[in-house]
This record gives C-alpha cells, sequence and structure tokens, in this order.
C-alpha cells in the first residue's frame, strides 16, 4: 500500500474522502490555502476590515488565530481576539491561559469578558441554581457576549472556530428537532447582527485541524467542557463520524445537501429586532434579555448570588 | 501482538494488526482521533510492530 505523499515524503494523513494522502509540508500548505480559498469564495474579508477571532483557547480558535494571522500580513486587515470567560471552574481557566499565550506569541491584542462582569453571574451557579440545561444558557449569553464585545470593539467582522463537524451537526440537530428557521438561519444572509459572523474553518473536517495544530506544535487546550456530556450534540457527533468511517466524505454530503434544501426553502417571518437590546431575535425579545431577566428576579429572590 | 497505547501495555487479539485496527479496536471511529507511533503522526492504513508506542489523540475537545 502507498504510504507516500504525491511529493514522495513519508505520508502522516491519509485524506479517506479524497484518496489523497499527505506529508507534513504538504498538509500544512495544503490547509493554509483551503482556508485562504474559503475566505475568498464567501467574501469573508474585505481589505482594511477589523476582524475579531472568538478564541476560547481550544484547537479550532487556536488554528484560526494562526492562519488568519498570516493572512492579516498579506491581505491587509486587523486582527483581534476576544475571549469570555463563562465561569466553568477547573475548565475554563486553561484555555484562556493558552488564549493569553497565543496572543502574546502572535502580538495580538486580547480582550478578555467574563459572564460575571457581564451578567452578574457565572455559568457554574447559573446551572446550579437554574432549570434550564446548561448549554441553553451559555450558547445564548455566550453569544450575547460577543455581539456586545464586538460593538464595544467597533468590529467589522467576528470569526468563529466552527469546522466541518460541527456545521454538519448543526444541520442534523435542526432536522432532528425540526427547526426549520435555524436551518435557514445557518446559511446568514438573513441575521443582521452587530457584526457579520464568518467560519473560515468550515470546509475542514475537525480532524484535519486537530492534526494542523499537531504538526504546527501549536499550544491549545484539549479539556472537555464538563457540562458537553449532557448535550445532544455529544450523540449527533458520535452518530456523524460512524457514518463517516463507513461513508467517507458524508460530512461534506450533509451540507452540501442543506445548501440545495435553504436555497428553495422559503420561512415566513423573518428575523426581528429585540425590542430590549436591539439584537436579532425571532420574538419581540431575544432569548439573552429573557434569560437576564429570569437571572435578575432570581437574584432578587436572594436564589442566585455573585459570590459563592 | 502486544502494543503500548496510550501508556498502557495491550495484547491485541492478532498477529499482525493497522493502526486502522487498533482504532476500531479501541471503540473509536476514524474521524474522533488522530494515532501517533513512536512519537510520529501515522497514517491509519500504517502496519503495527510488536512493541510500539502508539498514543491515540481524540479530536474532540471544548463543547
Amino acid at each position: 500500500m502507498r504510504m507516500r505523499c504525491d511529493c514522495g515524503e513519508k505520508a502522516v494523513y491519509h485524506r479517506r474522502y479524497s484518496g489523497q494522502r499527505f506529508c507534513k509540508g504538504c498538509f500544512t500548505g495544503y490547509f493554509e490555502r483551503k482556508v485562504a480559498e474559503t475566505i475568498r469564495e464567501h467574501k469573508m474579508i474585505r481589505k482594511g476590515e477589523r476582524i475579531g477571532v472568538a478564541l476560547s483557547g481550544g484547537k479550532d480558535s487556536t488554528v484560526l488565530l494562526h492562519v488568519l494571522s498570516a493572512l492579516a500580513l498579506t491581505k491587509g486587515f486587523e486582527l483581534i481576539a476576544i475571549a469570555v470567560d463563562e465561569g466553568i471552574r477547573g475548565y475554563r481557566e486553561e484555555g484562556l491561559k493558552a488564549a493569553a499565550e497565543t496572543c502574546r506569541g502572535l502580538g495580538v491584542q486580547l480582550e478578555v469578558k467574563s459572564f460575571e462582569e457581564l451578567y452578574g453571574t457565572a455559568l457554574d451557579r447559573l446551572v446550579e441554581k437554574g432549570e434550564l440545561k446548561p448549554c441553553s444558557y451559555c450558547g445564548v449569553l455566550r453569544r450575547s457576549a460577543l455581539n456586545k464585545i464586538a460593538l464595544d470593539m467597533k468590529l467589522d467582522k467576528l470569526a468563529l472556530g466552527h469546522n466541518l463537524d460541527d456545521e454538519a451537526q448543526t444541520v442534523l440537530m435542526n432536522i432532528i428537532t425540526g427547526n426549520v428557521k435555524k436551518l435557514h438561519r445557518m446559511a446568514g444572509g438573513a441575521v443582521k447582527t452587530v457584526a457579520r459572523r464568518i467560519k473560515p474553518l468550515r470546509n475542514l473536517p475537525e480532524k484535519e485541524i486537530m492534526l494542523y495544530a499537531l504538526l504546527r506544535d501549536l499550544r491549545f487546550s484539549s479539556l472537555q467542557c464538563p457540562y458537553a456530556d449532557q448535550n445532544m450534540r455529544t450523540r449527533v457527533r458520535e452518530f456523524l463520524n460512524r457514518l463517516e468511517d463507513e461513508n467517507p466524505g458524508v460530512k461534506f454530503s450533509v451540507i452540501k445537501g442543506w445548501e440545495k434544501i435553504v436555497m428553495g426553502v422559503k420561512v415566513k417571518g423573518g428575523v426581528k429586532t429585540c425590542h430590549s437590546c436591539g439584537e436579532p431575535s425571532a420574538g419581540d425579545r431575544c432569548r439573552a434579555c429573557q434569560l437576564m431577566e429570569e437571572i435578575k428576579i432570581k437574584m432578587s429572590e436572594g436564589k442566585l448570588t455573585l459570590a459563592d | 501482538m502486544k502494543v503500548k497505547v496510550n501508556g498502557e501495555v495491550l495484547e491485541l487479539p492478532w498477529t499482525k494488526a493497522s493502526v486502522k485496527q487498533l482504532i476500531s479496536f479501541m471503540g473509536w471511529s476514524r474521524g474522533e482521533v488522530l494515532a501517533c507511533v513512536n512519537g510520529e503522526v501515522t497514517v491509519e492504513d500504517e502496519e503495527l510492530k510488536e512493541g510500539d508506542d502508539v498514543k491515540l489523540i481524540p479530536v474532540f475537545s471544548g463543547g
């Protein structure tokens, strides 16, 4: 069996969905070109723009910042890293440390904001005292936090480290839960957030991102969120990975199928603007403002406190 | 054959095995882990040798 890259060097990766084998040099080169191609194809970044990178310190956002920092020099855009400290003890600290180290190494400004600063309480305490699942609080509040920071820092775009696996999982989850509106909103065009979200890694599988991080010897946090096991995404991820094992390329097919479906679907009742904060919302008030109201009530009743 | 997997010596029920067989034996899908054999990232078609030191690195992290 051929274990060599086309260039003759020893292969380190076999990309099953295309049948190609790559050595270290050819893989990292391919990876960086793929990110640049995705940005160009979807017109994600223009010269002179101020781009915020949502940096968690995990592999995806760390890889994204590395690749974008090289592109920023040649394409002429500005980069700022932003991190949100949700307040997950034993997990977030390491990510923030890795994020700070990455930014120092690349000479990129890092802005960190915590849930405590923004909402008056940490996620751990919300989970302990609240009725919703951890991801329901975290997903909504983190999205809102990123919007607030993007507005404060006058960012033109917000770059997220979402990869092909994340996108395929989201498509399937929205199908499973019958959420056609969210499925439609994923296309992006209908949502006018303060800073447009871009996903330059959306055409790269999670495995290739991890491989790039290892081959480039990047420092990142590989911890798993303690709340991740409790969500549907975990089960969808496992299902998709098993399917991909037997049918290489199936994750790309999910995305391609979704793109075709979305083009032909019209959804009633487009995105509104939240009456309280002005951010995009499905109803008159966005979910973040509704959650904030619940948090304030709990605090006033003494059921939730800032202190431990 | 015996190989070391993530620090523990493991007896595989074969005399010859590839990295992909080991991944499946350990209960992983190939999209879920990267394999390093004797410190080097390796393609999954690679045959294992007696005593190889294998690290299976989960690609998923975060939440």
